[in-house]
């Protein structure tokens, strides 16, 4: 298939599911769309986390930060009675800004170490809303004005998430994402080799820190509610990263098919073992780790299908620039 | 004909380990410079000097009449001087036309618009005759494609001195042959080149200066003919004989 075929049967992909989700909250009930807003935001996790984790491959485990000082940002200036537009943007800047200004020290940082000290970055903003009592509500959590947003969180969760993965796409087909992969493979050579490394790996994670912040902010708006282990919590911070892996990570559709995955399996196994589904959710994740390490996208079914779209790894000639 | 590259009085420290000691180097415009030694002699560690990978402990670096001492890699690398490494280092995931294009894309200055950049890339590949492996993955390249490889995206940053580190080593004389020859050509290119080669043949081939490190210092500098007659040069290659006094075996 030519370069246009191939665009246009992904605008035709693009163009249906763009119809099928705008009209969906006219037919489905609010279960269904809680439950699609839920999915956007652990898909929009993943892949803005690949972007540093994937792409870059700094094992970021502290992306949940971002999530997580989204939402805190966005929840107080809703409180002080600005529009949802105003306050995460708010939100978003602020926790961009956060991104620039710990990536300075975290960046010494490599491999195992990196991971460990972006971990740490959550216990710190665990323990610093628990304690900022005036700011955040301390332990009690924070709630913001009542009211039901479940449509409305759903078309802008669902909007966050593509618009992410664009944003993905994109990088991964420009002469920043060639940087992002030189530095994965080896920093010292891509250095060596003319590329500005701390300046692009700050830019990474400014990037990846966007979306985070974002349906961060979405997701407060729409449960009106958060508390520290809410948004600061293991899940949150880890599911994504799971998920990523699980769909293969450094590739722009595994967080996709990785969330959707996984967050089925959960819904399923919960809704239909409630006894067991820990167990059963825990098994799948050795078996799809021990057997398709590489992950969903890079199987023999998902594999040729992505590279003759033009959306797999591979990138061909006329793409790059 | 001017001093392109120039390196005076470098020392260089590892703890308490002597690298480099006193290492003085003129590299002449168009020139192959050979730089030989043991193993363990400095010969990396000189070029990783050069190349902004590590700063000298004390002394200076010129490149084209500028004091380059110091001076991060990535800035070095758009002056116009490129390296290969001597254990290849590609980018082993990404294909072999990815290799070349981060440093078309980052190597040189001024930046190519962005639809030169993989023709620069794929004309980089077919000069070391890799044209036909550009989708392929370098990690499943041989030993001599990757080694090509590295030529190529050295080349790819337009550089005006490449630094070679032990091009030949590990390859078949089929293939040494090959590659002296696309070095020969590089250098009809107006590219100096600065080489470090255990494989005396290749430098007496090629060079036309031959600096010798042992133990980090300078001990001969000259024509290839020249350095390899040295009594000092050839006592750092192959030792001293013992005088046999027999008896004291303590």
């Amino acid at each position: 298939m030519n370069r246009n075929g191939r665009r246009l049967s992904a605008l035709i992909a693009l163009a249906v599911a763009g119809v099928v989700l705008a009209l969906l909250p006219r037919v489905a009930g609010s279960y269904a769309l809680v439950w699609i807003s839920l999915l956007c935001v652990y898909l929009t996790l993943a892949a803005s986390y690949d972007i540093v984790g994937g792409y870059m491959g700094y094992m970021n485990l502290g992306h949940s930060t971002f999530f997580g000082l989204g939402a805190y940002g966005t929840a107080i200036l809703l409180n002080h009675g600005q529009p949802l537009a105003v306050a995460a943007a708010g939100g978003m800047v602020f926790t961009a800004g956060f991104a620039a200004l710990v990536s300075y020290p975290l960046f010494r940082l490599r491999g195992a170490y990196f991971a460990l000290a972006t971990f740490g970055m959550i216990s710190l903003m665990k323990v610093l809303s628990n304690n900022l009592r005036d700011l955040t509500g301390g332990s009690g959590g924070i709630s913001t004005p009542p009211g039901d947003h479940t449509i409305g969180a759903y078309y802008l969760s669902v909007l966050i998430a593509f618009a992410t993965l664009i944003v993905s796409y994109r990088v991964s087909r420009s002469r920043f994402g060639l940087a992002l992969f030189s530095i994965r493979e080896d920093e010292e050579v891509a250095r060596a080799f003319g590329t500005p490394t701390n300046l692009y790996k700050s830019l990474a994670l400014v990037i990846s820190s966007i979306p985070a912040s974002l349906i961060g902010g979405t997701y407060v708006w729409s449960v009106t509610y958060i508390s520290p282990p809410a948004v600061f919590g293991l899940e949150i911070a880890l599911s994504p990263i799971v998920m990523a892996m699980l769909g293969g990570t450094g590739t722009l559709l595994g967080p996709l098919l990785g969330a959707v995955f996984l967050t089925s399996c959960q819904e399923l196994l919960w809704t239909k073992l409630p006894y067991l589904h820990l167990t059963i959710y825990g098994m799948i994740m050795v078996l799809v780790g021990l057997f398709l390490p590489g992950g969903l996208v890079r199987t023999a079914w998902f594999r040729p299908e992505l590279d003759r779209l033009g959306l797999g790894e591979k990138i061909s000639y006329p793409d790059l620039s | 004909m001017s001093t392109i590259l120039e390196c005076r009085n470098i020392y260089k420290f590892f703890g308490g380990l002597t690298a480099l000691a006193n290492v003085d180097l003129a590299v002449q415009e168009g020139d192959i410079y050979g730089v030989i030694g043991p193993n363990g002699a400095g010969k990396t560690t000189l070029f990783n000097v050069i190349s902004g990978a590590l700063k000298p402990t004390s002394g200076e670096v010129f490149f084209a009449g500028k004091r380059i001492t110091g001076r991060e890699s990535n800035k070095i690398c758009r002056l116009g001087i490129a390296r290969t490494y001597q254990l290849v280092r590609p980018f082993a995931s990404l294909s072999a036309l990815e290799n070349v294009l981060v440093g078309v894309s980052f190597g040189r200055e001024p930046l190519l618009p962005a639809e030169e950049r993989v023709t620069h890339a794929l004309s980089q590949l077919d000069f070391v005759g890799l044209g036909e492996k550009a989708e392929e993955a370098a990690e499943n390249l041989t030993l001599v494609e990757k080694k090509r490889l590295e030529i190529a995206r050295a080349l790819a940053t337009e550089p005006k001195v490449l630094l070679l580190d032990e091009v030949v080593s590990g390859l078949t004389p089929t293939e040494v042959a090959n590659l002296i020859e696309i070095v020969r050509e590089i250098q009809s290119r107006g590219v100096t080149i600065v080489m470090i080669e255990h494989v005396l043949k290749v430098v007496m081939e090629l060079c036309r200066t031959v600096m010798v490190l042992h133990y980090g210092s300078r001990i001969a500098c000259g024509s290839p003919a020249e350095v390899v007659s040295d009594p000092e040069v050839i006592t750092a290659y192959l030792g001293t004989t013992q005088p046999q006094t027999g008896g004291d075996g303590a």
